[in-house]
């Protein structure tokens, strides 16, 4: 047994640093939760007829209120909006339900990168490496929600503009109320 | 059984091709290892079990490696006009025919290495194989979920052959696809996780080194002792690699690594003495070279100007190239 230590120890280390590595992901976010939803759209990149104005979601033109799901309103200069779409991020059940403009221009958002409980909303990485060392596992159109040396994939709802998916998903804001 | 029965049977056995004479070698080594009897190893001496590669065997595996491109090119090129069974049999089934070819020519000594040039064709195309297989399933098979399948597999199968038929040559396919599944499968459980980037990257690759060392360490004295050589040379390399790496740049360096990491590489240069390793002497003084060249390029070009750092580096690279001659010509020449 002494004898064969070093091989033992050779392959216990793989194996072990493979079950960390799992339970180094999976049981922090057992005992971390983020408690705040967010607000996010997707749609064409330019010419976003929205603005959040004293924590509430405004429509550049019209009302919030008069404003369909699917709503489309050019600004000046810039070439027709692609359609905009609202979701609400529920971080409890990590799902995504579509929001009517005029109800989302009723929830108190918070604008800040990161929520009142310490979250963000960041891009996938590349994952690192080299071939074939990697193979498969990055994805910068993935999003993810991390705080406080946690982070968990998010399950979103986006429609592809005219533009690269990563460039469909605008973050608009925490909700707090 | 007394002595002569047995130096009988010994060369009964060999007149048959039933044994190797390393195998023969090995077994009395380990035994007057046991009994404490063992004579000290020769510093450069070629140790027991290990076999040199000689032209013949080179050319084995140069001719393995060829006919497995040949395959994979065969099936990439082919790939719309072949249908499944094509393409399985082409990989697959080029990969199990090898493989059982090999398990014929490898029992018999009087083959030498061809078996094992068989059983590098068979390493080479099953992974390429159980891609086709799952591809056909719709599987993607890029993803990382799917290649840690695929090395999975592909490392319980040379791992159970080890086990059955002893060969070293199997060892090293099973160690080679399980560093393989270590790699993809963590970087399947990470994804694009952002908290796992670059620097998971080298802290895996850290541990592989360190993992490689030790069972090359553990295997220098036994049967499969010629894989210690690959074993202690790129584990180093992937441990030293790593090391380096996690030192980071400034001004985003990592003290910790960029103050640890001469002693490592002394420490790898001094413990080549210990091992009698020539790649420990090589890598070790290599990387003190490239930390010192780093180290110079991040701190010491602004404050003491660009010429004056060249200066203290290469005078630094002469005396560590002045330290591997001394170390090899004192420790590891014959």
């Amino acid at each position: 047994m002494k004898k064969n230590l070093p091989l033992i120890a050779g392959i216990a280390i793989p194996a072990a640093l493979i079950l960390f590595i799992a339970g180094s992901i999976y049981i922090p976010g057992i005992f971390i939760q983020p408690r705040y939803d967010f607000l996010y759209a997707t749609g064409g990149f330019y010419g976003r007829p929205y603005r959040v104005v004293d924590g509430h979601l405004t429509v550049a033109t019209g009302t919030a209120a008069a404003a369909t799901s699917t709503i489309a309103v050019p600004m000046p200069g810039y070439p027709p909006a692609e359609e905009t779409t609202f979701f609400v991020y529920d971080v409890a059940a990590n799902q995504s339900r579509e929001i009517a403009p005029a109800d989302a221009a009723q929830l108190s958002l918070d604008t800040n990168e990161r929520s009142p409980d310490g979250f963000t909303v960041v891009e996938g990485s590349s994952g690192g490496g080299f071939f074939p060392f990697f193979s498969g596992g990055g994805d910068y159109g993935a999003r993810y929600l991390e705080g406080h040396n946690v982070s968990r994939k998010l399950n979103l709802s986006v429609v592809n503009g005219n533009y690269p998916y990563p460039y469909s998903f605008m973050f608009i804001g925490w909700i707090t109320k | 059984m007394d002595k002569e029965d047995l130096v009988r049977a010994i060369k009964d056995f060999a007149a048959r091709g039933a044994v190797a004479r390393e195998e023969v070698i090995a077994a009395y080594d380990e035994g007057a290892a046991a009994a404490g009897t063992a004579p000290a190893p020769i510093p450069g001496s070629v140790r027991h079990g290990k076999k040199k590669l000689g032209i013949a065997e080179v050319l084995y595996y140069i001719g393995g490696g060829i006919v497995a491109i040949g395959i994979a090119i065969l099936v990439a090129e082919n790939w719309t006009a072949l249908t499944f069974p094509g393409r399985l049999a082409a990989t697959l089934g080029a990969s199990l025919g090898a493989y059982a070819i090999a398990v014929i020519l490898a029992r018999e000594e009087r083959f030498g290495e061809i078996g094992s040039a068989f059983y590098l064709i068979s390493a080479l195309t099953l992974p390429v194989g159980i891609g086709v297989v799952l591809a056909n399933a719709g599987i993607d098979t890029g993803s990382a979920g799917t290649q840690s399948l695929i090395a999975g597999l592909s490392f319980a199968f040379f791992l159970s052959s080890f086990f059955v038929f002893r060969k070293s040559t199997l060892a090293l396919f099973g160690i080679l696809f399980g560093t393989w599944f270590y790699f993809i499968f963590t970087t399947f459980l990470a994804g694009s996780n952002p908290l796992f980037g670059w620097t998971f990257f080298e802290y895996r690759a850290l541990f592989a080194g360190l993992s490689y060392m030790l069972i090359g360490y553990g295997l220098e004295r036994g049967r499969y002792a010629s894989l210690a050589g690959f074993l202690y040379a790129f584990g180093i390399l992937g441990f030293l690699g790593a090391a380096l790496g996690l030192g980071g740049w400034a001004p985003s360096a990592n003290p910790f690594w960029e103050l640890i990491f001469p002693g490592l590489a002394l420490a790898t240069l001094f413990a080549s003495i210990s091992i009698k390793r020539t790649s420990f002497l090589t890598f070790g003084a290599l990387f003190l070279m490239l930390y010192i060249l780093k180290i110079t390029q991040e701190y010491f070009t602004s404050g003491l100007g660009w010429p004056f750092a060249l200066v203290l580096a290469g005078l630094m690279l002469i005396a560590v190239g002045y330290l591997y001659v001394y170390l090899h010509r004192k420790y590891m020449a014959a």
